[in-house]
């Protein structure tokens, strides 16, 4: 199976679009876009004389995407998402030391379907990719692309469904780890969770 | 696909996920002074200033030790930046006498053509540093070596001379380090990098001078 530079397999992509039964017509496209917050989990515990945690700060997240017609309920859901936060090492004492500012960028492909009238739930898998302002520190050489996976529930009451308005909450995982810290003595990655809360707005809905 | 299933299921997930190891963080080479006193930058002095002599090329010397310096850290305990006046600065950094020629670095091996001195004065409590630390580069006289050979001295004095800015208040014994006495490496290696990121935790008993 070949395996794009994100990560994504290809063959799961191509399955996913030949499932479909004909190609979708652009009427049945629906291009939605979702503000949010975000909150990401620790980055880095490490343990230098005391301990010491990289956090990112919560931070703004903006992803958008397009929801193409599938067989049944099913709906494919190709997404981009992004996010921009510093990242600062937090010591035990309390003091904080800035690192550097951070932007992420995932690209993912999910399943989307109804769950219920008001509510909407989808899985994805994707490449996430963190791009430091400045290479230094734990970002001096850089960071690849790590895989990660997702689900997201869209809660649309009637009235706001009308107006093509749902409440996003979503979550994903992934495993970070850079060349820096491999290079300081870090063999594993750590797994991290991030956790977003946000307003889905369909800018384009199906017919 | 229902939310109950997913939930715990994401739980589960996360829960499965021990912490990785963390390495072992030991210092190389010993960082305090011959009293034992230890100093180094606190993150609210962070950005160190440093000011660089306007003749030559020091300003691009210290900026690329500066540089070199921070690129040690992992989590951003150190970060300097140049000022332009030196009653600004909590580091000056000068010529002792005359000014090398500019000129690309030699790539052999090094010699001792030049020579530099970092001092920190301190005040009447014996606590903290009363100003500025003053570094200075000389040029050795009587020393038949090329132009090149001195542009490649300076480059390692100076990037060794402010790690004795940063905190490295002694000399390193390991030849491959940077703060070796007569430093033979270009840069700081793994050993100065190990050594002062257990510096930059390890608690101050020296402050720095007033702002």
């Amino acid at each position: 199976m070949g395996v794009l530079a994100a990560g994504l397999p290809v063959g799961v992509v191509l399955g996913l679009l030949t499932a479909c039964p004909t190609i979708p017509l652009f009427a049945q496209v629906t291009v939605y876009a979702t503000v949010g917050a975000r909150y990401t989990s620790t980055l880095v515990h490490d343990s230098i004389v005391t301990p010491i945690d990289v956090r990112a700060d919560l931070a703004p997240a903006l992803s958008g995407g397009v929801n193409l017609p599938l067989s049944g309920p099913w709906q494919l859901d190709l997404l981009v998402d992004v996010t921009t936060s510093p990242v600062r090492g937090h010591r035990s004492d309390g003091t904080t030391t800035s690192i550097t500012r951070v932007w992420t960028v995932g690209v993912g492909v999910g399943l989307r379907r109804r769950l219920e009238p008001w509510l909407a739930g989808r899985a994805a898998v994707g490449g996430l990719k963190y791009l430091p302002a400045t290479a230094i520190g734990l970002f001096r050489d850089g960071a690849g692309i790590t895989p990660y996976g997702s689900l997201a529930f869209d809660i649309a009451p009637e009235v706001a469904s009308r107006h093509g308005l749902a409440l996003e909450l979503a979550g994903d995982l992934h495993r970070f780890l850079t060349p820096a810290l491999r290079n300081d003595g870090f063999v594993d990655s750590r797994v991290v969770y991030r956790l977003t809360l946000g307003l889905r707005a369909d800018l384009r809905s199906a017919r | 696909m229902r939310p109950r299933l997913m939930v715990p299921v994401l739980a589960a997930i996360a829960a499965a996920c021990s912490d990785p190891m963390v390495p072992r963080h030991a210092p190389v080479y010993a960082f305090a002074d011959i009293f034992g006193d230890v100093f180094h930058w606190p993150a609210d002095r962070l950005p160190v200033r440093f000011y660089a002599d306007t003749r030559g090329d020091l300003h691009t010397l210290v900026a690329d030790a500066v540089s070199a310096w921070e690129r040690q850290f992992l989590y951003g305990e150190f970060r300097g930046v140049l000022v332009a006046d030196s009653t600004a600065a909590d580091v000056i950094v000068g010529w002792a006498d005359s000014v090398p020629p500019v000129v690309d670095p030699d790539g052999g091996p090094p010699v001792d053509a030049c020579g530099g001195v970092t001092q920190g004065i301190l005040d009447s409590t014996g606590r903290a540093f009363a100003e500025p630390f003053r570094t200075r580069i000389s040029i050795l006289t009587g020393t038949v070596y090329t132009p090149a050979q001195v542009q490649a001295c300076v480059r390692r004095v100076t990037i060794h001379e402010l790690g004795h800015s940063l905190g490295v208040l002694r000399e390193a014994p390991d030849t491959q380090a940077i703060m070796y006495l007569t430093p033979r490496v270009p840069a700081p290696a793994a050993i100065d990098r190990r050594s002062v990121e257990v510096l930059y935790h390890t608690p101050a008993t020296l402050s720095p001078p007033p702002p």
